[in-house]
């Protein structure tokens, strides 16, 4: 019984972490159309650039502002400048999937020429616990649920309910139809680069304190399963990225318990390649294979 | 082998089913039908292309008839219908298994290989020859090597027929539209097919360019070719394509020689009057 | 040149063979045919583990400090050829993502996982492979036959690699100048055109997979067989962007640049910085080659796509001259529809 809730409740957090991030990969895929490969190196950088400014944060809000300020600027850079640079000169898919590599092996191994060998301990707010049912949560944890769900809902009122958020939308669906409409593409692409940054690095801080430690590579396993997320709820679309964070996590808290805890990452893992070659379009959505690449 | 005489190609008109002494058909498209998501782009199309025709193929914009070609070559399955060539049973093969029997198509966007010269995309038109397994690979050149130059020869040929051949050794990426155009013209020749299928051969081509392109496919068809064409330029429909099959929102409308197609009426509506579709 | 020199300068070249054959297997996929092939390592990784347990005795010969499958003890060149052999016949599952019709960046990334997920489970099944710590006292070819001193027995392996490079050169050269070749130079560029031409494109595809998988086992165990020991961390993700780095410096689709790129970048780069001065902390200058690495691919992409040694264009001269003029249309449009 407490193994079944344990994988429940831990199901529900990883998936609000997971969510997190999903989303923001989502939302600027869906927006610019280009697969970032680098998300997991910036999503490592943010918690290097929190610890490395202000340490052991006792306030977990600041150092969530921290990771978000970091990945907004690192997103935009990376995203919106270099890899835009490639596509105004034409690169495609698997051009722009070489220049997200590139770049995320050169931050991932710049990290870790920081870093050195060990791993470094991280810890952020308050040390306090809560038990459900025998279940012990910290309050790390539970911070990353309500900003999951603060998130998902600031991210749905800014689609459906902003000007921005509709300039979005019709970059998303059409960005010469957009550009008639008095929507300026470019500005709405740097910005969507900025959010997604953001989210990212919140994520990234919230994986960090989950995991008490953090090292060059933890950002890129993670993302991979925060990719399977997004592309299991259709890749470009928020909404989906939640359920399909959500389905993960069980899935994968799943795995851990019934098989054994290295299968946590694998399960994942195989679920995201299934999808991406079976059924790209993901569950929700429509595929979005004959638009132009923008950034 | 297969050539039958010039004069072969038949006054148009009904399909004469009952003919006693008709050949049938090469082709024999029936009942054919394909939808995209919930728009039919294709419903119950029937049409034949006999031996040593070209069969024209019109119709507004939007009325089906790439889609009939990507249905007949394979590169669309279609929903129902059958396809038979030479009395056999094609719809539902793959492209290369259609291709293999003989049909070969060309495009509507011009589709080359950008990365290979004018005259490798011809060697590679050429329908497929041993020298082309792994094992010949891996073997000796002299096993292929002579092969190759006879198929050189053939596309030597081609490209001054055409007048081509100053850009032979340009990569097809670094040509023009139009060019792209007669490059994968003259790449389909290279298979000697049996039937061509083209889709807006000389769509961008300059017409006086057109004009002799259109003379290279009357000699082929005199040599015995058979080929289906889509074409919106009406002079050289009325010129090549006997018999023409129009086609509009997906069915066919009527078939028969250009000069009967004038005096029909619901085809004048629905496309030769209306200049275009309107 | 003292002795030690000349040791050291013959592993060089030993590693530079090693990473020859596996460049120019990647070549042939990813330049020739143009697959996006991010697993590539994992066909190099398949090949050493095969080589280990065909050439390892069984685990209980050694006290059963590791765990594996098999240990079949078998002889050179057994072990080779069984890396060779199971690198391309891996070909086979990895063609069911590598081949398919996908957009190129969820291919790539379907690739990439695909690796991750090879990773995970050999570092996952312990009994499998000795799980994360990997294989170690993997017999050296023709040892206990041949005896001679350490350099002598490097002579014999660069001996060893030369054959190797020149089988993996004449594999890549025939393939590459043939009409196969030109084929998936032809699939690289349009799939749909090669199929209405009548050539099946997944089949092409899979032969010059299966066939840059055999380079790339054949590297992997001609390697494993070298450093005589083999795990997990031998073969992570970013290894196929070494190779991939290599082949866009050097020049894809150009047996030479890849050459080229071999001696630049994994040998250039890697092993030349292990020469700069110590500094740091252990293993940083490693990171940095990465950094190095990366950066290179970047400036390459931007400024030399195509690489310093391009790909050549094929050029052929007219031949027999045929006369022009109308008597001959009729022989040209009669052989144009002649026999089939
Ligand atoms: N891949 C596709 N997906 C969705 N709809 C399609 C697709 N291909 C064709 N259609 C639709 O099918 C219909 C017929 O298209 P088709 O290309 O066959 O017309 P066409 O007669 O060749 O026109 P044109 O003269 O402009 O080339 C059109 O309404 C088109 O929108
Ligand atoms: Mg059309």
């Amino acid at each position: 019984m407490t193994l079944l809730l344990g994988i429940v409740i831990f199901g529900v957090y990883s998936a609000a972490l997971l969510a997190i991030g999903a989303v923001g990969f989502t939302l600027q895929f869906g927006v610019t159309n280009v697969l970032n490969l680098a998300f997991g190196s910036i999503l490592t950088a943010c918690i290097f650039a929190e610890y490395g400014l202000t340490g052991h944060s006792t306030n977990l809000w600041i150092a969530m502002a921290v990771g978000a300020a970091s990945g907004a600027v690192l997103s935009l850079l990376i995203g919106h400048v270099v890899v835009g640079a490639f596509l105004r000169r034409g690169a495609t898919g698997f051009g722009i999937a070489m220049v997200t590599i590139a770049i995320s092996l050169m931050v991932q191994f710049g990290l870790e020429a920081i870093q050195g060998p060990d791993i470094l301990s991280y810890s952020a707010g308050s040390q306090a616990t809560m038990n459900i049912g025998g279940v012990v949560l910290s309050s790390g944890q539970l911070t990353t649920i309500i900003v999951a769900v603060l998130a998902m809902a600031a991210v749905q009122v800014l689609l459906r309910m902003t000007k921005f958020g509709l300039a979005m939308r019709a970059t998303a669906a059409d960005v010469s139809l957009a550009r008639t409409c008095a929507v300026s593409p470019a500005r709405t692409r740097a910005v969507t680069w900025l959010i997604s940054g953001a989210l990212c690095g919140i994520c990234g801080v919230l994986l960090g304190i989950g995991e008490g430690s953090f090292s060059a590579s933890t950002g890129s396993d993670f993302f991979i399963t925060l990719a399977a997320a997004a592309v299991l709820g259709g890749i470009g679309k928020p909404a989906g990225a939640m359920i399909g964070a959500l389905i993960i996590g069980i899935v994968s808290q799943a795995a851990a318990a019934v098989i054994a805890p290295s299968y946590k990452t694998i399960a994942a893992w195989v679920i995201l390649i299934a999808v991406l070659v079976l059924r790209p379009q993901g569950i929700l959505a429509e595929f979005a294979a004959d638009r132009e690449l923008v950034a | 082998m297969t050539t039958s005489p010039g004069a072969s190609h038949p006054a148009a008109g009904e399909t004469a089913l009952a003919g006693s002494q008709a050949r049938p058909p090469l082709l024999r498209v029936e009942g054919l039908a394909c939808h995209f998501g919930g728009v039919l782009a294709v419903q119950d199309a029937t049409f034949d292309v006999r031996h040593g025709t070209i069969t024209g193929l019109i119709g507004p914009n939007g009325a089906g008839k790439s889609t009939v070609i990507n249905l007949i070559s394979g590169s669309t399955r279609p929903g129902q219908g059958s396809v038979r060539f030479n009395g056999d049973e094609i719809a539902g093969q793959r492209p290369h298994e259609i291709a293999h029997r003989g049909i070969v198509r060309t495009f509507q966007q011009a589709n080359v290989f950008g990365g290979l010269t004018v005259l490798e995309n011809l060697l590679v038109g050429a329908a497929p020859w041993r020298g082309e397994r792994v094992s010949a690979a891996l073997g000796r050149k002299q096993a292929w090597s002579a092969t190759q130059s006879g198929l050189l020869d053939q596309a030597w040929d081609i490209l001054r027929r055409f007048g081509l051949e100053g850009i032979a050794n340009d990569y097809a990426r670094a040509l023009s539209g139009g060019q792209r155009r007669l490059v994968e013209l003259m790449r389909a020749l290279m298979a000697q097919p049996a039937l061509l299928l083209l889709d807006e051969p000389m769509a961008g081509v300059h017409p006086a360019l057109a004009a002799s392109i259109a003379d290279r496919l009357l000699e082929m068809r005199d040599a015995g070719m058979t080929m289906l064409m889509v074409e919106h330029e009406l002079r050289l429909v009325e010129k090549l394509c006997d018999p023409v099959v129009v086609m509009a929102r997906g069915t066919v409308l009527a078939e028969g020689s250009m000069a009967e197609l004038q005096s029909n009426q619901e085809v004048v509506d629905a496309y030769l009057g209306g200049g275009g579709g309107g | 040149m003292t002795s030690g020199l000349v040791y050291y300068l013959s592993g060089l070249a030993i590693l530079l063979g090693i990473n020859l054959i596996a460049i120019w297997g990647l070549d042939l996929q990813f330049g020739l045919a143009g697959i996006n092939n991010f697993a590539y390592i994992v066909f190099q990784a398949a090949g050493g583990y095969a080589a280990a347990l065909f050439a390892l005795k069984p685990a209980k010969a050694y006290g059963g400090f590791e765990t594996y499958l098999g240990g079949f003890n078998l002889p050179f060149p057994l072990p080779l050829i069984g890396a060779a052999a199971v690198g391309g016949l891996l070909a086979v599952p990895v063609g069911l993502i590598a081949i398919r019709r996908l957009r190129a960046d969820y291919q790539a990334m379907a690739m990439l996982v695909l690796s991750l997920i090879a990773t995970g489970l050999a570092e996952a099944q312990t009994g499998l492979v000795n799980g994360p710590t990997g294989l170690a006292l993997i017999p050296r070819p023709l040892v206990g036959i041949v005896h001679v001193t350490p350099l002598g027995y490097n002579w014999i392996f660069l001996g060893l690699t030369a054959g190797c490079c020149a089988l993996a050169w004449w594999v890549a050269r025939g393939i590459s100048r043939s009409p196969f070749g030109r084929l998936l130079r032809a699939v690289r560029d349009s799939e749909s055109a090669v199929a209405a031409l009548g050539r099946n494109p997944d089949a092409l595809r899979m032969k010059v997979l299966i066939a840059g998988g055999a380079l790339a086992g054949l590297s992997g165990g001609l390697l494993v067989e070298y450093v005589t020991a083999w795990g997990p961390s031998s073969w992570l993700y970013p290894e196929t962007f070494l190779f991939f780095t290599a082949l866009i410096v050097g020049g894809k689709g150009n047996l030479a640049g890849g050459a080229l790129g071999a001696l630049l970048v994994p040998i250039g780069i890697v092993e030349a910085s292990r020469h700069l001065p110590a500094f740091g902390y252990p293993g940083m200058i490693d990171s940095l080659d990465w950094v190095v690495i990366g950066a290179c691919l970047l400036v390459f992409l931007w400024f030399r796509p195509n690489g310093l040694l391009p790909e050549r264009k094929r050029v052929f001269r007219a031949g027999r001259q045929q006369a022009g003029g109308t008597q001959v249309s009729g022989a040209f449009a009669q052989r144009l529809t002649g026999s089939r």
